[in-house]
């Protein structure tokens, strides 16, 4: 049994330690929010929070996350900082189709939680892990600005 | 100012099911009861089988051939051309030939590697200059172009190339299809639902009420899921039709690339009449576009290349031959765009370069080509609406500092140097000449239900561009209700009508402007707390000047079309030859924009995938195997990529469109590729004439003399 903690609630997984924590997630637990896009820690779709840092669950073996804490974004978009990335992109029109928009919110909260004011540059530096095909990257920088405008000293105080 | 208040930004329908992950894209559809497929591909580019010798077939697996399609074992889009499986002869490497199903993927997978194939390999051939094989031709000319060369001072010609691209939608392709008491129903990743509704009849010989299409959400099209998923499609629904279970396909990212459509290589030879001065008198063009192992949806493709081969110019005499061969790879389909990219970079490329051959500014050289309202088409059509790509010129001139930096950067030294560059362009918005009349003959619904709620009932897919809000918005401003009471549901063939593909930006133009005419019915008829069901059609809103005729190209090629001008400043290392993209801007007439945000996000999304077309996106076939067949690979560009996005509008309403709109998504790709090698010409004094245009290129290109 390998057990840790997922969107804050302990839990226990029997499958193989090498399973891709991908999978497991997505199938196992059924939170399909993290995507497979590329399957090889290209694309940033299957982004996922691990103990606050993001990391491309398509590449995490299972057996390696023991006793550790998972966030996927079932579990960020009950959150405050959620709340206010999540009105940024709608304000700006960030999102498109969608699917790689899960992990541009995780790669953005892991940004703004060690930086709560990020330049462009380091807000571009921080989402080159994560693809999009549809949005040109423009809006959702922008979103990431006005994010950490509304929530810098508040929500995220890291660096300020 | 009403009409305008159509612009202003709204919340995207899906935007909170998608910001918090709980949309669902075909891979997100669970169920213990599902089995999964597996596709065996070929790994010869051309071969006869000669056997496949296939292990005893444990319980609880199938494997599907070819020969158990009920009717045709073909997919039919415009042509039933390609195989749903082929394991007769197969036509290049990735080709289809077996399915195995199995309760899992990796048990499919495992029993799928047990089986071995022996092929006997056959003649290939790789490149179109060699291939002998037309799979389609078409030709027009315009005025007397004989003579006039014939009496001409010079003739400037050049080849001009472009790439294969690949799509590189995030969401890979997939569908999932149960096959019931007589009824299949297919749910997945799809542009055009009632394309593999039709592919589905046709193949397994199933009536309309037997056949039911859903669209899942979808990661991403831009035209890859336009003619792609009826291949799928047939193949999942094969697999469930033999297995008896429901079945999901979806394909890994590697499966996805060396199967799927790519955007069409092409070899463009432009030969230009001059006379003393330097005026352009005619034009020769000859467009070779790689088709593939198979024609697939081709035939368009390079018509659409064809009409669009003076781009925004005008020329008075015109000879076009353009043809689609025959090679042994990966099939080429639809792209964003729609075959005119590559004819739209080479002609601006090719007048470009004229003026330098000239010693003439580029810039005002192809300005005083730039159509205007009243002038003639490429096909003898006419300009018949206000075309303003003059004054969008001078104003990404002036929003980009063009003059002032061109000349600043003239003056660069160092290692880093600048440069920028300039592109137009103009393309027919929506189909060619009276194929919504004849042939797609569009139909739209709007249900107003008891609570007076509204919905639109169209075929139109909403693949991240949002034109379902967009439609909602249409509808509620029409109505003079509020956002919140609009839906449009995504379409399953049993509850929508056949609005047509969601393809050629035709979906504000066409289907927009019958949801538009609908709801005006539905305000006149409105009975509140009443059921009421409005049923449109399509009809011609003008008669054309002159129309057009598909067998001599001639005439209105289009009702109207979209223009822009695309300005990219970029900064060149001149150690490693890597260019970075500073700046990039555009200006745009779209008619009236339906959406601010939406449009926006368009725009920026299509300038960023023109960048990688001309720029990073190199997909190199090796004796008919893809190189580039992962995205660490085949490399698009990323966030830190790219510099700054700036975009601006005119507003130009077209008296036919829904408040004034028309076609959008696909203009701003279309003119990135001429701006960007324009612009990496003004650091190094060099010419290109092929894109991608990568820094291997540009490496060479600085090894020798200017
Ligand atoms: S799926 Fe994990 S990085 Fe692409
Ligand atoms: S919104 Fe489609 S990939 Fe980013």
């Amino acid at each position: 049994m390998i057990s840790f903690v997922l969107n804050g609630e302990n839990v226990e997984t029997a499958s193989l330690p090498s399973s891709r924590l991908l999978d497991i997630l997505r199938e196992e637990f059924l939170l399909t929010g993290a995507k497979e896009g590329c399957g090889e820690g290209e694309c940033g779709a299957c982004s996922v929070l691990i103990d606050g840092k993001l990391a491309n669950s398509c590449l995490i073996a299972v057996g390696s996350i023991e006793g550790k804490k998972v966030m996927t974004i079932e579990g960020f978009s009950e959150t405050e900082r959620f709340r206010v990335l999540s009105d940024a992109f709608a304000e700006v029109g960030a999102v498109q189709c969608g699917f790689c928009i899960p992990g541009m919110v995780l790669a953005s909260e892991s940004l703004l939680s060690v930086c709560a004011k990020p330049t462009e540059e380091e807000i571009r530096i921080a989402l080159s892990g994560n693809l999009c095909r549809c949005t040109g990257y423009e809006l959702i920088v922008k979103a990431v600005q006005l994010a950490s405008e509304r929530g810098a000293g508040t929500v995220w105080t890291a660096g300020i | 100012m009403r009409s305008m208040s159509i612009s202003r930004p709204v919340k995207r329908k899906d935007f909170d099911e998608k910001i918090s992950g709980r949309a669902k894209f075909v891979d997100d559809y669970q169920s213990p009861d599902y089995y999964h497929a597996c596709i065996l591909r070929s790994e010869r580019p051309h071969a006869r089988i000669v056997s496949i010798n296939i292990p005893e077939i444990p319980e609880d697996t199938w494997v599907a051939r070819g020969r158990d399609v009920p009717v045709q074992n073909r997919v039919l889009v415009d042509i039933p051309d390609q195989f749903i499986l082929n394991d007769v002869e197969v036509e290049y490497v990735g080709e289809a030939i077996l399915i195995v199903v199995a309760k899992t993927k990796a048990k499919a997978r495992r029993f799928m590697e047990q089986i071995s194939v022996e092929y006997e390999d056959l003649p290939t051939c790789f490149d179109v200059t060699e291939s002998d094989t037309i799979l389609h031709d078409c030709r027009f000319v315009k005025g007397d172009p004989d003579k006039v060369f014939n009496e001409a001072h010079e003739v400037f010609e050049e080849v001009l190339t472009t790439g294969f691209q690949e799509h590189a939608y995030l969401e890979p392709q997939g569908i999932v299809a149960e096959y019931r008491d007589g009824y299949m129903t297919v749910c997945g990743a799809m542009q055009c639902p009632f394309y593999i509704h039709n592919a589905i009849k046709h193949a397994f010989g199933f009536d309309d009420d037997h056949v039911r299409v859903i669209q899942a959400t979808v990661g991403g099209g831009f035209g890859g899921k336009e003619d792609y998923p009826s291949v799928v499609g047939l193949q999942a629904a094969l697999a469930s039709y033999v297995s008896g279970k429901p079945v999901k396909l979806v394909f890994d990212r590697q499966e996805d690339i060396i199967s799927t459509t790519k955007r069409h290589a092409a070899r463009m030879i432009y030969k230009t009449a001059l006379d003393e001065e330097g005026n352009i008198l005619a034009m020769d063009v000859n467009v070779t576009l790689d088709g593939g192992a198979y024609l697939g949806i081709s035939t368009t493709v390079i018509e659409r290349s064809l009409v669009h081969c003076l781009g925004p110019y005008v020329v008075d005499h015109v000879r076009a031959y353009g043809c689609v061969k025959k090679t042994n790879q990966v099939v080429t389909g639809a792209f964003r765009g729609f075959g005119d990219p590559q004819t739209i970079f080479a002609v601006d490329t090719h007048l470009a370069h004229i003026a330098r051959h000239l010693g003439r500014d580029h810039v005002e050289y192809r300005r005083s080509y730039l159509a205007q309202q009243g002038d003639r088409t490429a096909t003898d059509g006419l300009y018949r609406d206000p075309v303003f790509i003059r004054e969008m010129a001078d104003k990404v001139l002036e929003q980009s500092d063009y003059y002032a930096k061109r000349e600043a950067y003239s003056k660069d030294t160092g290692r880093y140097r600048r440069g920028i560059g300039i592109g137009f362009l103009g393309r027919g918005c929506g189909f060619a000449g009276f194929a919504e009349r004849d042939f797609v003959k569009g139909v739209v619904r709007i249900r107003k239900h008891a609570d007076d709620t509204v919905e639109a009932l169209v075929s139109s897919t909403d693949m991240g561009q949002g034109i379902h809000t967009s439609f909602c918005k249409v509808i509620a401003e029409t109505l003079e209700i509020p956002l919140s009471q609009v839906s449009c549901p995504r379409p399953d063939t049993q509850r929508v009508p056949n609005s047509g593909p969601t393809n050629a930006s035709r979906s504000m133009q066409i289907v927009g402007r019958m949801l538009q005419r609908a709801a005006l019915r539905l305000k006149d008829e409105w009975i509140p707390g009443k059921e009421q069901v409005i049923e449109e059609h399509y009809r011609e809103e003008r008669d054309a000047v002159n129309p057009w005729n598909t067998k001599t190209f001639n005439g209105d090629g289009f009702a109207t079309y979209g223009w822009s001008t695309t300005v990219t400043e970029v900064e060149l290392d001149t150690v490693t030859s890597e260019v970075r993209l500073v700046n990039i801007w555009g200006v745009f007439d779209i008619g009236r924009i339906i959406d601010r945000n939406l449009v926006e996000g368009q725009m920026h999304g299509g300038l960023v995938q023109g960048y990688g077309y001309a720029s990073m996106e190199k997909m190199e076939i090796e004796n008919g195997v893809i190189m580039q067949d992962r995205l660490n690979n085949y490399i698009i560009p990323t966030a830190y990529d790219i510099g700054g996005i700036h975009v601006d509008f005119v507003d130009n309403p077209y008296e036919a469109g829904p408040f004034g709109a028309k076609g959008a998504a696909e203009l701003p790709f279309c003119g990135v590729a001429s701006s960007y090698v324009n612009a990496v010409e003004n650091v190094t004094q060099r010419v290109y004439l092929s894109i991608p245009l990568t820094p291997e290129k540009i490496f060479e290109s600085l090894q020798e003399e200017v």
